[in-house]
């Protein structure tokens, strides 16, 4: 026998070999979770899909910034002429108010005032300002501070801007 | 192999395109293990080769529009994006393993028949692996995952001749770390 042939009679060895590797790997697979995180990528990518949570602070700062304009025209054409318990005009950057909410507003927002709560969040300004809602960021780190006045029924009655600093409650 | 029931991959395609998530699932579970098994063979890592997976169907994801489905099957384009990931990775995954970690095989006079256990498959995998990436990924291709030359030069980006000559060159290679040499272990041997 020849090198040549030696060597072809071992090539075909090998090619047999690797064809009983390539069978012994047959059932391999990434596991499911691959698919999984693959999928929450594609909703997140889309913005739909059965997969997606909904957001439970997008509903909420909607309805509170509806009430908001709505409790600013009322109580200007009530005649109470004080300042609007609304945040700052988008772009302004956060307002302090010292007295938000007053208990003239907490009345007028709510028949039971005292059930009202005020909820600290922090959120990006990114996922605001993709709702509609273009807010000045003065911390630059991409996350605005927010009041919200939430009722009993889980609805906002008012939202405003505050600093970082503001506390939580 | 797709079933003639099936959607066929530029069916799928389009569909996701316009938006459909089901028809993106179809063609990951069509696929994944394709991607998966080559990208293991290349870097010698299950949890490297999950996630080249995850990044290859992520780029799928994301240009979508740019596949053209004319100039290359799908599986084609996704090993394509799958092996650039791994060479890339495969640096940094080998630095990790030292020879500590290779466990001690047996010599065999003839190589041929030390190939016939499983054992031995194992150690045609490191050998493999220990192979330049050049030519070990036309074998991966070609061998393994069983692409014809056209598409194995598609994938590669080279011409069919070079994937003749790398896949003879490595084939050459691979027997010569499977054969014993100066009392050395093949194991260690086939990592140097």
């Amino acid at each position: 026998m020849n090198d040549n042939e030696a060597m072809n009679t071992e090539e075909k060895e090998l090619l047999s070999a690797l064809k009983a590797l390539a069978r012994e790997e047959q059932g391999l697979a990434a596991r499911p979770h691959v698919e999984a995180r693959l999928m929450r990528a594609w909703d997140d990518a889309r913005g739909t899909g059965a997969g997606r949570r909904p957001s439970f602070l997008v509903p909420v700062l909607k309805i509170a910034a509806a009430m908001v304009v709505a409790a600013s025209a009322a109580y200007w054409w009530g005649g109470g002429g004080a300042v609007p318990p609304a945040g700052p005009e988008p772009g302004v950057g956060p307002a302090v108010m010292t007295s938000w909410p007053s208990s003239e507003t907490l009345a007028w927002l709510d028949p039971e005032p005292e059930s009202l709560q005020i909820v600290h969040v922090r959120v990006a300004s990114a996922a605001l300002a993709a709702q509609g809602y273009a807010l000045s960021d003065p911390d630059g780190d991409g996350l605005v501070d927010l009041e919200v006045i939430v009722a009993t029924d889980g609805t906002a009655r008012g939202v405003r801007v505050v600093p970082a600093s503001a506390p939580i409650y | 192999m797709e079933d003639a029931a099936e959607p066929s991959d530029p069916e799928l395609v389009e569909r996701a395109r316009g938006g459909e998530r089901e028809a993106f699932g179809f063609l990951y579970r069509r696929h994944q293990a394709y991607v998966y098994r080559f990208a293991r063979a290349m870097t010698g890592s299950s949890a490297v080769a999950e996630d080249i997976v995850q990044e290859v169907f992520l780029a799928l994801m994301r240009d979508l529009e740019r596949y053209d489905a004319t100039r290359a099957g799908l599986r084609t384009y996704l090993f394509g994006i799958a092996r650039n990931l791994a060479r890339y990775k495969a640096r940094s995954v080998r630095r990790l393993i030292s020879l500590d970690q290779v466990e001690e095989v047996s010599e065999f006079e003839d190589p041929a028949a030390a190939l016939s256990a499983s054992q031995e498959s194992r150690r045609l995998r490191r050998c493999l692996a220990g192979l330049p990436a050049r030519y070990r990924e036309v074998i991966i291709l070609c061998d393994l995952q069983e692409l014809d030359y056209a598409a194995t030069a598609a994938v590669l980006s080279v011409p069919i001749g070079t994937v003749r000559s790398r896949l003879h060159r490595g084939r050459q290679m691979l027997l010569e770390r499977l054969r014993p040499r100066d009392g050395l272990p093949v194991a260690k041997r086939c990592l140097i």
